[in-house]
Formats: structure tokens, sequence, C-alpha cells
């Protein structure tokens, strides 16, 4: 792969694990480690010759590989690996973010399904904020960078109050 | 026999006289003349010293006698002497007090009589003025109370009509208190209407707070998940827009 695959970061296509702002700098810094240590390996094994054992492989979590095999990138290539990583960066500074917020803890499984939802009707490299308000009971409450929806079982109590004090009214028979 | 017992035995015989009348015998002879001599000038000095004591004794008593009878005397002497000295010069004393309290006297009836004098005139003076300053103030005030006639009627005028504005303010404040109470109430009813307002409000709030609270722990997020991504669908469009500025 050449460095001219990962030189845009707007094509670059972001894994259901990387849903968050917190997922995203995760990815980065992963790759970052991984970086490095092949870095250090190669330099090594300059060094050192074919003397030294090469079974010291460097560890890959399951959130790089999805990433890599979703872009189909390779991390052969220092180059490459040094060009992802600076587009990352760009991409982490500039990626669309809608913050929601839960009444209870979301977990990976809800959110992946969330921003699947976001990347594939608004835009693919959504990222999302997830805050925790349990006052909102049920539902979700979505803030994009110029509008709110509350979509909160609150809010739905909220605007059927007037239906609820005409009830209530009736049944005092002031109607 | 006591003469004889210590007498010492020389070699002559006791017939001789001599064997009596030896030195032993002379000397005792002497001792007891002496003896006697000593008794009798002690029996003598005694008795004189008894006549002696009793003479001086005597002579002390008459020489006291004597001299407190002196001394009386003198002391009736001295004593008489000295009242009649001492009454005289009293007697001349009080004298002088006497016409000196006389004078004293007499020179004080003479100023009391000049001041009782001298009051006497200022008393008649002063009634002099008072009675002119009574008919001056008499006057005065009849003339001070022939124009105040005409004030006082005008006063009573001013009275009159006071009372008269004064009952029409009365009315008028009547009328205002009427006015005010009729809004009073106005305003009392609107508040009621508020307050009932706010409790119906309050009420519906009550009402979402308990059901939300008891709801709150019933939902699970997964379950509601289909809903929200339902509730995105209905509002895609304008999350895109939105997205897109």
């Amino acid at each position: 792969m050449s460095s001219a695959n990962v030189a845009v970061f707007g094509s670059y296509l972001l894994p259901s694990s990387v849903a968050t702002g917190r997922d995203l700098a995760h990815l980065l810094m992963e790759l970052e480690r991984i970086d490095n240590e092949m870095t250090a390996a190669a330099v090594h094994h300059d060094t050192e010759g074919e003397n030294q054992n090469e079974n010291k492989e460097v560890f890959i979590p399951d959130l790089v590989h999805e990433f890599l095999e979703k872009n189909e990138f390779s991390l052969d290539n220092t180059n490459d690996r040094s060009e992802m990583i600076t587009q990352l960066r760009l991409l982490k500074r500039k990626a669309p973010v809608v913050h929601m917020a839960f009444a209870a803890e979301a977990d990976s499984s809800i959110l992946g399904e969330l921003v699947n939802w976001f990347r594939d009707s608004v835009h693919p490299q959504t990222i999302l904020v997830v805050g925790y308000q349990p006052a909102l009971v049920a539902g979700a409450y979505i803030r994009t960078p110029n509008h709110i929806y509350d979509l909160s079982l609150r809010s739905a109590f909220k605007q059927g109050r007037e239906k609820l004090l005409g009830e209530l009214e009736a049944l005092r028979g002031d109607k | 026999m006591g003469l004889f017992s210590r007498k010492k035995h020389t070699s002559n015989s006791p017939e001789d006289v001599e064997f009596f009348f030896d030195e032993h015998f002379s000397e005792e002879l002497r001792n007891r003349g002496r003896w006697y001599f000593e008794n009798i000038i002690k029996e003598n000095a005694e008795r004189f010293q008894e006549d002696l004591d009793a003479t001086i004794k005597q002579v002390n008593v008459e020489l006291k006698d004597q001299i407190t009878a002196r001394l009386s005397e003198s002391v009736t002497e001295i004593s008489a002497e000295l009242k009649e000295h001492v009454a005289v010069q009293v007697q001349e004393q009080l004298s002088g007090f006497a016409s000196s309290m006389k004078e004293s006297q007499d020179r004080a009836l003479g100023s009391l009589q000049e001041s009782a004098d001298s009051l006497k005139g200022q008393y008649e003076e002063l009634r002099t003025t008072l009675r002119k300053s009574v008919d001056d103030q008499k006057v005065t005030l009849t003339n001070v109370f022939e124009e105040n006639k005409v004030r006082i009627a005008a006063m009573h005028d001013a009275q009159n009509m006071a009372l008269e504005s004064l009952s029409h303010s009365v009315e008028a404040l009547q009328k205002q208190h009427d006015k005010l109470k009729h809004t009073l109430e106005k305003h009392v009813e609107a508040q009621q209407e508020l307050f009932i307002d706010a409790f119906k409000n309050n009420m519906a709030q009550v009402v979402e707070h308990y059901v939300l609270d008891a709801l709150s722990g019933q939902y699970d997020l997964k379950d509601q998940l289909p809903s929200i991504i339902q509730q995105m669908e209905d509002k895609k469009q304008a999350i895109v827009d939105d997205m897109k500025l």
C-alpha cells in the first residue's frame, strides 16, 4: 500500500467500535504505540542483525485490526504508518461531533448501532460524545452544533402536560 | 551552878576564897554585868523609843491640827476675797453687757423702724403702680376683645366651612374606598385564579414527577433503542441540515 491511500483523512472509514471521541483517541494512541514498537524493532534488527530472536511480535488490538481491515491499510510501511497517524490526528480534530445523553449507561453495542445510523444517514465520520442524565428517565437527548433534540420521556411528559391538565379538570368537573 | 560550870580547876584548894573569885569568875561577873547593863540599856532605849514615838505622834497630830486649822482659815479668807473680787468683776461685766445690749437693741429697733417705713413707702408705690397697670390692662383687654370679636366670628365661619369641606372629603374618601375595595376584590379573584392555575401546573408536575420516578428504574436502554432510532429518523433531515452547516 502506498502512502497515497492513507493521505486523505476525509476518506477514512471508522468501524463501529470507534464510536466516541475517546475510542478515536484510543485508536490513535494504539497506532502510535504500534508504530513506535515496530520502528524500534526495525532499528534493532538493523543493528543486531538476523541473529536476534525474531519472534517478538507487536501486539495489535482488535480496534486497530478493524480499522485497518475497513480501510484496507497495512502497517508494514513506516511512512504509511506515520501518514496514517497524522491523518487520524486531523480526523480527530475535524470529525463532526454529536452529543448524546441517556438516562442509563450506554454500552458499546448500543453506541455502535447509534453511531452506525449517524454514519449511514448523516456523515460517515460522525463521532459521538456520550453523557449520562438520569432525569431523562428514558430516551435520548441529542445536541448537534446548532440544535437540540429532546427525545426523552421527560420531554414527552412535558408535551402531554396540557392533556393531563385537561384530564384533571375534567375529573374536577370544571369542564 | 552555872557560874561554876566551866571553871578551870587550879592547884589551889576549893576552901580558898580566891578559888571562887578568880579570873573566870570575874569574867563571868563582868559578862553578867555587861548583859544586865545591855538589857537595862535596851529596856531604856525601848522605853525611850516608845516615849519618843508617842511624843512624835502627838506632835504630828497637834501639828496636823494646827496646820489644818491655819489652812482652813487661809482658804476661807482667800475664797471670801476671791468671791468678792469675782463678784465685782462679773458685776462690772454684766453691767457692760447690759449697756451694750441696750444700745444694740435700740439700734436694731431704729433700723427695723426705718425698714418698716421704707417698706410702707414701697408698698404704697406698688399699690399705686398696680392699680394703674390693672386699669391699663382693663382698657387694653376691652379693646382686644372688641377687635377679636370680629375675628372670632370669622373663625366660626371658617370652622363651619372647614367642617363642610371635611364632610365632602369624607364622602370622597368613602367613594374611593369603595372603588379600592372593588379593585382589590377583582385583584384577589385574579390572584386566586393565578394560584389555582399554578396549583394545576404544579399538580401536573407532581404527577409527572411521581410517574417518572416510578418508571425510571423500569426502562432498559436496549429496549429504547428502536424508538430512539425511529425518532431520529423522523428528524433526520433536520439533523443532516444542521450537521452540514
